[in-house]
């Protein structure tokens, strides 16, 4: 008896104790994810979160600033400047650099410096600068100086943006120095943008930093160090060197364009085509007021870019082919009620033009109806949707997708150059620098145009449109507050697509001139709040950040960014 | 259930007799209720230890001294009676069930029985006919309102979606808030598996579908009972998973017992039909459009039809598909424009529910089996929704000659799912939900006479275009979710009594399953037009291991010991794989293999944990009325850092029976029990937290504007990426704690004819592991670290009253079932002043915690006001002014429950009804607001006229009031349209979200049945046992005094499903209304 106990129990015991061996907690190691990884693998993810996080999809930076540049309509908040610290257009961008884009440069420059990796730090450093530069042009102050030092500090304050500019400067000099660095380290193809030539990076660092000084320009004197930049006259010198990012076709995983994935999904664009925006291209004044347009309306040219800017759903608009419902701006439109074509604004005549307008949202009677399958969607230009040949279709797809995001380009360096010159901060020839602006802006859209297969537009017919923007530049009776509004309203239908420099231009220069929807002569547009100076921060961000300052108001002068006057 | 007592105590009961041979007394002790014998009872003479034990026929033979007057008949369950012997040799005796709960045995931590009075903690327990018997395929909702402290809020009416419970309200901050399930001795796994991926407490949501919850694994047929462990102190036992309760779940299958009549089958069958709760009340005056115009629009503000306004003139409008490509029979044909006042009704189907078990329960006193086979098949009131469910279900235990005890148990449950996509922000474009549009269809759509498909590209069809929305016939078609888990539990047992005071048992198990989802869109729909699939594949599984050692020993007459050591080994694995697909090559095959591209999904992985740990019970009783118990356990987890692997906690309760205590005489107060306890429970956490990583080729679709991973270039090479994790890992996580103090009583009154329980917790929980918001700029969204404390206060309260128990048999009983906790999130982190979580889906609404406020509040967008808070108005357009913040604009946490269940029986009739009170609460809900914007309800086809908000001007600049010339505010003047009441800056649709958030304070008729016993006579010449036959009625009526009218509105529904998320509805699937008859036979 006694020896069943015992055998019971130890078989109880052996079994209770079993797989409890020395080891038997030792198996915390993450099998599914690595911690560290190798450089070349952290760079192609910066870039494709910085393109991102600039551009024209719902969570990047030109879908605010592109409709507060009236390029764009859209029926929310933004349509009257309304945007709130909780909105995704706000949230993401804020998201994407900070924990994807700039986490990762630090990581690469840490593990370059380590590894004598020159040229990847040269390439991380510079996109840093950038990264902060429209941090600050965006949002004023922002985390700078202890940021992305986590865990040592989780709660980083503000830095101002004033203070954050001239670092950003050094940043670009260091970049440079290790770009010239001779490293046993090549990148190549993993480099999105240049492909590794360490040329073209120092010529965007250079180009980079010309801009940064322009945008001082007004509450600094940088008259030296633009003049050094110049002298050297080392940027980007022609479209092929432009700082921007250019998509692939693959679905899955999505490599698309983020922009034409939301845009060109067949009738779900968010995006309205401004009526704003495309009259001043077409050459119309439907409002009746003659500010409107600025000194563009002067040219009296319609810009032929319109094709490769606009995608227009529906050929011509007509009696037989109408909007599927009423529609707010168009040529016209069948009444379900009543049979009869309307016709809404006869100066469209049959273009097949449907859009609504700015600050008309919950005012405007036609404004909530869809118009997926009729309305104007953003083109082959801005998000690589499809040229306009004249024969209408719908959106679905097919589109190109490859088509790059724009950062820095090589038209914007001339206008840049243009504004410096007639601003006195440097000696050169204005006018020529505006030419070249513009050749270099019709350059880019020929270049899209045969990446997708599409005419391409004649030197002739630029020319017509570059002279008549010239002549009227060149007027003696022309003031340089007008020439200066030339330059930069050519740089803001340049800019479609990447709405983020459109709107530091406005703020610092007043141009181009904007829409206004108290002074038109429309009864359903009414503009209810001022031009914000900068977007209110993230909200989630304050309220997790102690040593975050208090929400401002968009609209004041405190919310000003340190460029702003 | 007083078979299961009386096998219960036979292994709980012992005393000694003492044998005093002076007379003899006879008897037999036989149930009230039907007369069959009652075995163990314990019979001794009053003021002796002199007695014994009735036999298996009920028969006992006692010696008795002379002196004897009284004998004193007791056993657990039953009411304990003293018999004059009055010179008698013969006593029988009918002996009734003990109303009185106190008495009961109860099965508590680590499976042991034990008897009520002896727990210094408050424990429910709810049998097994009561979860099978109300028609409710999910076992979790069959227990709403019947216990209190407990809070189940079902998903939507859907069949097999998910279903939330919390006990003592929310512990964890952003973890799991669910209690740990128990069956059988075993964890039993309640993942909510979605296409997302496994647990995903903080996450927003794909196309919406509702997913079933784990434990519908489980065959209500086959629930013995299930006891509700609702303290820390009743579950420190378990370790870390107790913190937030335990439902301890016994099964006929795993606990076979000997039967008295050796062989039992028992049959139940279930038909029963489900039919959408509530529809709203529609107007049927206007069609789609705006200003009392036509026009293809989704909200019916258009023109009015002929007949319902003398002014109405519109009698026929252009055909919806007219220019459509592919639709050219349509062009230039005109339909008429006419109400269809039946559009949304006639959408909906009637479901139907087939249930069917047989449950095999034999032996003898050494061996016994047990066999429960059951079947479910439910559809649903959305067509094209499915629940199935079979499972087999084998138990069985034999004492071997040596004495050693060996059981074993096997389970396995096949669960199917055909589900539809459901829940969307309506406002926005490119909806795949089935429900998009469908409790507001305009109501001059013809939706049921039309095609919804495309001939040429398959596609949806509907009456506002495809970039909006399907066509809810298409999309319940042509859209969905599948899921498939085969889930199998095997369990062996063994046990042994090494001396008569000293028990040895050993139990160990595997639950584990395997789940197959998918997510599904066929192309040239709203939400993905090149169609997608999303599949999920998980296969998880737990081992557990006890070994413990049980002494129960009288030390003295005055004294009892009872005490327990265990030694717990546990493992859990999971590996979860998810692909995305994307493109659709043939239109309706959804397989992987019918996609032009394949990428692997985030969720993807493989983790393991293990845990052991040793843990104590000792519990000491003085003369049966007074009680202490002391707990203890030491876990060591593998998750944690070595240096903090290892955390202990102690917990003590005691109970005292008043009435014993202080020699009360039964009379008014039958019994009076007094209680209390304090209890830790630690925690340990996920896996692989320890360490901060990289994600390779990582695509954050969170942030929506990036290129997915790899990128491959126009023309170039794919390129592999990495970045780094957004979450910030800590290396020197410690394990979490709660700890708790309950304090109540449980009082009997006037012949057990009333009893109240009463307890008030309070439960502090801190250094809880979980993610806390980083500020974006440090480079990560949060980090997983210790911080924070959450405190849960309450009061629980059950009644049971019988205010009628007549001779004739006529019984009245009302018990009632009361749960309020208040709970607050107390601290976060320093410099932390929020925590969002559950944002997405495209709402602007989140969850939030806030230091000082309750738990997951939420913060929506809100309209400006001026101090005395008057709205303001916009005097440019009469509208109301949006403010530039967010806040908080609501709490979705109900201040309290009430469940009242009546009961009437009579002569084998017994009538049940089931109301309970869901007082506050809120829910942000876009169904409520889209049918408001919409202009569809009944009373808003009142609209001729215009309105003013009532408001003060305010300036959209300043967000200040204008003030006149005496600094008085302004009051509102401007005249709007009814029609802009509900479209813009005003309440309806693309208004601030506070206008979109309701009181959800509701009445229900929960569940309401009749049943009916055969009587004993009639079967006696058959070969049944017992026969019953029941009605029953589920979600009968609801009302919601604080929705708007006309709504008919159900607000028991929660968008994220099994998830810490309250109180956010994206038109999800409504709920349901259900009738069943339940025929139930033994023979």
């Amino acid at each position: 008896m006694k020896s069943k106990f015992s055998k019971i129990l130890v078989v109880f015991s052996i079994i209770g104790l079993m797989g409890c061996g020395k080891d038997f907690l030792d198996i915390n190691e993450d099998p599914n994810n690595p911690t560290d990884v190798s450089l070349e693998l952290l760079l192609p993810s910066v870039q494709l979160d910085m393109a991102g996080a600039m551009g024209t999809s719902g969570g990047g930076l030109s879908q605010i600033t592109m409709s507060y540049m009236h390029q764009i309509v859209q029926r929310n908040n933004q349509n009257d400047y309304g945007v709130q610290g909780v909105d995704f257009g706000v949230t993401a961008p804020w998201l994407t650099l900070y924990t994807r884009s700039l986490a990762d440069i630090e990581t690469i420059i840490k593990k370059s410096e380590e590894q004598e990796a020159y040229p990847y730090l040269g390439m991380a450093l510079a996109m840093k600068a950038y990264c902060y530069s429209i941090l600050v042009d965006i949002w004023g102050d922002v985390p700078f100086s202890q940021a992305n030092k986590a865990p040592e500090i989780l709660l980083p304050v503000y830095d101002l943006g004033e203070n954050i500019y001239p670092q950003l400067i050094d940043m670009l000099d260091d970049a440079i120095e290790n770009l010239e660095k001779e490293s046993i380290f090549e990148v190549e193809e993993e480099d999105l943008i240049y492909g590794g030539d360490p040329d073209l990076w120092i010529q965007f660092a250079n180009s980079l930093k010309l801009k940064m000084y322009n945008q001082m320009r007004e509450v600094d004197d940088v008259s030296a160090e633009v003049t050094a930049l110049l002298t050297e006259n080392n940027f980007i010198s022609v479209g092929t060197e432009d700082f921007q990012l250019t998509y692939g076709t693959s679905v899955g995983p999505d490599n698309r364009n983020p922009g034409y994935v939301q845009e060109w999904a067949p009738g779900t664009a968010n995006y309205y085509v401004s009526p704003y925006f495309y009259e001043i291209m077409a050459n119309l004044n439907t409002f009746d007021h003659p500010d409107y347009g600025g000194r563009i309306g002067a040219t009296g040219v319609s810009d032929p870019r319109i094709p490769y800017y606009f995608y227009n759903q529906i050929a011509e608009v007509s009696a037989d082919d109408s909007p599927e419902n009423p529609c707010s701006y168009c040529y016209g439109y069948v009444d379900p009620n009543t049979d009869a074509f309307i016709v809404q604004v006869p100066e469209l005549g049959g273009t097949g033009m449907v859009a609504i307008w700015p600050f008309s949202l919950d005012i405007d009677p036609n404004e909530g109806f869809a118009q997926g399958a009729s309305q104007t969607v953003l083109g082959l230009y801005p998000l690589g949707g499809k040229y306009d040949d004249g024969e209408g279709g719908a959106a679905s797809f097919d589109g190109n997708p490859q088509i790059p995001q724009r950062m820095l380009t090589f038209y914007s360096q001339k206008f840049t150059e243009a504004e410096l010159y007639l601003t006195n901060v440097a000696t050169g020839d204005d006018a020529l620098a505006l030419r070249d602006g513009m050749r270099a802006a019709f350059a880019k859209v020929n270049e899209f145009a045969t990446i997708a297969g599409a005419p391409t537009i004649s030197t002739a017919t630029r020319d017509t449109y570059i002279n008549a923007v010239l002549a009227d530049y060149n007027d003696p009776a022309t003031t340089d507050e007008e020439r200066l509004e030339h330059i930069i309203t050519q740089k803001w239908i340049a800019s479609f697509g990447f709405g983020v420099d459109a709107y530091t231009d406005y703020r610092r220069t007043g141009f181009p001139y904007i829409f206004d929807g108290n002074t038109d002569d429309l009864n359903f547009t009414v503009r209810t709040k001022e031009f914000p100076n900068a977007f209110p921060w993230p909200t989630n961000n304050l309220a997790s950040n102690g040593n975050a300052p208090a929400q401002k108001v968009i609209t004041s002068e405190d919310a000003k960014p340190f460029w702003m006057e | 259930m007083r078979k299961f007592l009386l096998v219960s105590a036979l292994c709980l009961l012992h005393f000694s007799v003492a044998w005093a041979q002076e007379r003899s007394i006879t008897g037999r002790v036989t149930a009230t209720e039907d007369g069959s014998p009652l075995p163990g009872v314990n019979i001794v003479v009053k003021g002796t230890t002199t007695g014994t034990v009735s036999d298996a026929e009920g028969s006992y033979r006692l010696s008795v001294p002379e002196s004897a007057t009284t004998l004193i008949f007791s056993f657990i369950g039953l009411v304990t009676q003293e018999v004059e012997i009055a010179g008698r040799s013969v006593i029988d005796l009918p002996m009734s069930q003990d109303v009185t709960q106190l008495n009961e045995v109860v099965v508590t931590s680590m499976n042991i029985a034990r008897e009520k009075k002896a727990l210094g903690y408050s424990v429910e327990t709810v049998s097994g006919n009561k979860i099978s018997q109300v028609a409710e395929p999910d076992p979790l909702r069959a227990l709403t309102g019947k216990v209190p402290g407990v809070n189940i809020i079902s998903s939507s009416g859907a069949p097999g979606s998910s279903t939330r419970i919390t006990i003592r309200g929310n512990t964890s901050l952003l973890n799991n808030n669910q209690p740990l399930f128990v069956v059988d001795g075993i964890p039993y796994n309640n993942d909510y598996v979605t296409t997302e991926g496994t647990n995903t407490n903080t996450g927003g949501l794909t196309a919406g579908g509702a997913f079933s919850s784990r434990i519908s694994d489980l065959d209500p047929n086959d629930i013995k009972s299930m006891t509700i462990l609702k303290g820390a102190n009743a579950a420190a036992l378990y370790g870390a998973r107790a913190a937030n309760g335990v439902i301890v779940i016994t099964t006929k299958s795993g606990s076979a017992g000997a039967s008295k009549k050796g062989l039992e089958v028992t049959y139940s069958g279930t038909f029963g039909i489900e039919k959408i709760a509530n529809l709203p009340n529609f107007q049927n005056s206007y069609g789609t459009g705006t200003n009392f115009a036509y026009a293809q629009a989704n909200g019916s503000w258009g023109a009015p039809f002929i007949g319902s306004r003398p002014y109405a003139a519109l009698d026929s409008i252009p055909h919806w598909y007219a220019g459509r490509p592919g639709m050219g029979e349509f062009d230039g044909v005109k339909v008429p424009y006419r109400a269809y006042p039946n559009n949304v009704k006639d959408f909906f189907e009637t479901g139907q529910i087939f249930e069917n078990s047989i449950s095999i329960s034999g032996g003898n006193e050494k061996s016994a089996i047990s066999v429960t086979l059951s079947q479910l098949n439910q559809t649903g009131f959305v067509p094209e929704t499915e629940f199935k469910r079979h499972n087999i279900s084998v138990g069985g235990k034999t004492v071997l000659a040596n004495g050693l005890i060996i059981g074993g148990n096997l389970a396995y449950t096949r669960s199917v799912q055909r589900g539809v996509l459901s829940g969307a922000p309506s406002a926005t474009s490119g909806d795949p939900s089935a429900f998009a549009r469908t409790l507001y269809f305009g109501r001059n759509w013809d939706v049921q006479g039309q095609p919804y498909q495309n001939p040429v590209d398959l596609g949806s069809e509907f009456f506002v275009g495809r970039d909006q929305v399907n066509n809810p016939y298409w999309a319940v078609e042509n859209s969905g979710i599948r899921s498939t888990v085969d889930r199998y539990v095997a369990a062996f047992n063994a046990s042994y009594d090494i001396k008569d005071w000293l028990n040895l048992t050993y139990r160990i198990g595997l639950n584990g399953y395997t789940q197959n989802t998918y997510e599904f869109q066929r192309p040239n729909g709203a939400g993905a037009p090149l169609g997608s699939i999303t599949q999920v594949d998980v296969f998880a599984d737990e081992i557990n291991s006890d070994l413990i050692a049980t002494v129960t020993k009288d030390i003295n007459e005055n004294f009892s010991l009872r005490a327990l050591a265990g030694w717990n080994v546990n493992q859990r694995t999971n590996n979860t794989q998810s692909v995305n697909g994307v493109g659709y090559v043939v239109f309706d095959i959804d397989q992987m293999t019918n996609v032009n591209a394949v990428t692997p999904n985030p969720n993807s992985g493989y983790s393991r944990r293990r845990l052991y740990g040793f843990y104590g019970d000792i519990n000491l009783g003085y003369k049966d009325w007074a009680f202490i118990e002391l707990m203890a356990r030491n876990d060591w987890s593998s998750t944690l850092p070595v240096k903090n692997r290892s955390f202990f906690y102690p917990a003590i309760n005691g109970s005292i029976m008043l009435n014993e205590a202080l020699g009360m005489q039964a009379g008014l107060i039958n019994s009076i029990k007094v209680r209390a306890g304090w209890a830790s429970v630690g925690n340990d956490t996920s896996p692989y937290l320890l360490s901060t990583v990289f994600v390779v080729n990582d695509f954050d679709n969170v942030t929506n504007n990036s290129a997915g991973r790899p990128f491959t270039p126009a023309g170039g090479a794919t390129i592999p990426t990495a970045g780094q994790n957004a979450v910030l890992a800590d290396p020197n996580l410690k394990p979490e704690m709660t700890t708790e103090i309950e304090a109540g009583f449980d009082v009997r009154l006037w012949n057990d004819r009333i009893g109240v329980n009463f307890t008030y917790y309070d439960k502090e929980s801190k250094d809880q592991i979980a993610q806390i918001s980083l500020p974006e700029e440090t480079g990560y969204q949060a980090q997983l670290t210790n911080f924070g404390t959450v405190s849960n206060k309450g009061v629980e309260i059950g009644i049971d009253v019988t205010p009628i128990k007549l001779e004739n048999g006529l019984t009245w009983t009302i018990t009632g079932a009361y749960t309020r906790n208040r709970n607050e999130v107390v601290s976060l982190r320093d410099g932390v002043n929020e925590i969002q979580f559950g944002s997405g889906f495209g709402g602007s609404v989140s969850s939030v915690h806030r230091p000082g406020q309750p738990y997951g509040q939420l913060l929506g967008t809100v309209d400006a006001r001026d101090e005395d808070g008057n709205l303001l108005i916009d005097p440019s357009n009469g509208q109301l002014i949006r403010a530039l913040d967010p806040q908080i604009i609501g709490n979705p946490n109900p201040d309290y429950i009430l469940g009242i269940t009546n009961t009437i029986s009579f002569k084998g009739f017994t009538l049940s009804a089931l109301w309970d009170l869901r007082q506050g609460g809120d829910l942000f809900s876009t169904t409520v607001n889209s049918m408001l914007g919409r202009g569809v309800l009944a009373y808003q086809g009142d609209r001729e006229g215009n309105a003013i908000i009532d408001g003060v001007y305010g300036n959209p600049e300043t967000f200040e009031p204008y003030l006149d010339d005496s600094d008085n505010v302004i009051p509102n003047q401007t005249m709007i349209e009814v029609n802009s009441l509900y479209f813009g800056e005003s309440f309806g649709v693309n208004s601030a979200d506070e206008w979109a958030v309701f009181d959800a304070t509701t009445y229900r008729l929960r569940e309401a049945s009749l049943t009916y016993l055969l009587p004993k006579s009639i079967l006696s010449r058959t070969p049944f046992g017992a026969v019953s036959i029941g009605v029953v009625g589920r979600n009968l009526w609801n009302y919601s005094p604080n929705f708007p009218k006309d709504l008919n509105y159900d607000p028991e529904t929660n968008q994220f499903g099994a998830r810490n998320v309250q109180g956010i509805e994206y038109s999800t699937t409504p709920s349901a209304r259900r009738f069943s008859v339940t025929l139930r036979a033994t023979f």
